[in-house]
């Protein structure tokens, strides 16, 4: 399994997906054209990653900084957290960044960490 | 209508964006861009910039996604003639955008469908359904979430209009939409 590394463009995040790093971060603008296409080899990366997960002192830090997503994106993300929660990994630190002014930025965060209390999302604003 | 495209923005009745011709996912992204920053130089709520922005992209990639056209350039570009227009004026705060394009006939009820379900819903509740269809996929396809009517109303300070209205062309709507933001 591959690392994954996309720039960021004008209507997609960039994407780091290293397994050596535990690093998985995703940070800028989403609504590509076809958003489920875009983000299926990330949603399969995920799978792989968390089935070969064998080192229980491994650490993955994941990191959610989208500026603006459509709301194919809020499926996708809610499809992440699925996949990491059904996992069932410890050890695993996840970020939701978002603009102290936004109140939006704000229920987003609350939707995500609420619906997924064991993940013990932490909210990060800038 | 006529083979053509418009989208303008008005802040107090002044327009601080406009373009006019077809449109395409390039063309969208572009006036995506132009839009967020014409915004961030008009109005010092990001809050509101973030949804103006994602309300924006919601209905184009509607217009592209469902819009009639009768003929599709190739690469999957997805140009379509279909004619739209599409705004943002402020007055009170208030940013409304609104959008015109032709659908097929049958896709009226179904939109009428997606609004009943929302019609009478509060802000938490919408959160709610959000949640709710995003985990279970059910109104998910190959193009979309079908989360965007929801977003539209989540994201929009008052409720939103809509508008059927007939084309010279038989099965064929024109279809006007107007958010408030």
């Amino acid at each position: 399994m591959d690392n994954i590394l996309l720039d960021e463009t004008d209507n997609s995040p960039k994407v780091v997906m290293n397994k050596d790093k535990g690093l998985i971060s995703f940070e800028g603008k989403s609504y590509p054209e076809n958003t489920f296409a875009f983000y299926r080899p990330i949603t399969e990366w995920l799978k792989h990653y968390f089935l070969s997960y064998k080192d229980e002192e491994k650490k993955t830090c994941i990191n959610f900084k989208f500026l603006y997503f459509n709301s194919a994106t809020t499926q996708i993300i809610f499809e992440i957290l699925d996949i990491i929660e059904e996992s069932k990994v410890k050890n695993i630190n996840i970020y939701w960044y978002y603009d102290k002014e936004s109140e939006s930025g704000l229920e987003d965060f609350e939707d995500y960490s609420e619906e997924f209390p064991t993940l013990n999302i932490e909210a990060v604003t800038y | 209508m006529k083979k053509s495209l418009k989208i303008c923005i008005k802040v107090d009745d002044n327009v601080i964006y406009e373009f006019a011709g077809k449109i395409n996912e390039a063309m969208m992204i572009e006036a995506a861009n132009d839009i967020e920053k014409l915004l961030l130089e008009s109005c010092f709520n990001k809050d509101k910039v973030k949804n103006v922005f994602e309300l924006f992209v919601e209905t184009a990639q509607n217009i592209l996604n469902y819009s009639y056209r009768d003929k599709i350039v190739d690469d999957n570009s997805l140009e379509t003639f279909c004619n739209y227009s599409l705004y943002c004026f402020t007055s009170d705060s208030t940013y409304v955008l609104e959008s015109c394009n032709l659908i097929e006939t049958y896709q009226r009820e179904i939109i009428k469908e997606k609004l009943e379900v929302i019609k009478d819903l509060d802000h938490k509740a919408l959160r709610k359904l959000v949640r709710q269809k995003s985990r279970s996929k059910e109104d998910s396809h190959e193009k979309g979430a079908g989360l965007g009517y929801i977003m539209m109303a989540r994201k929009s300070c008052a409720p939103m209009e809509v508008e059927f209205s007939p084309y010279d062309k038989e099965g064929i709507l024109v279809y006007k939409q107007r958010l408030f933001i």
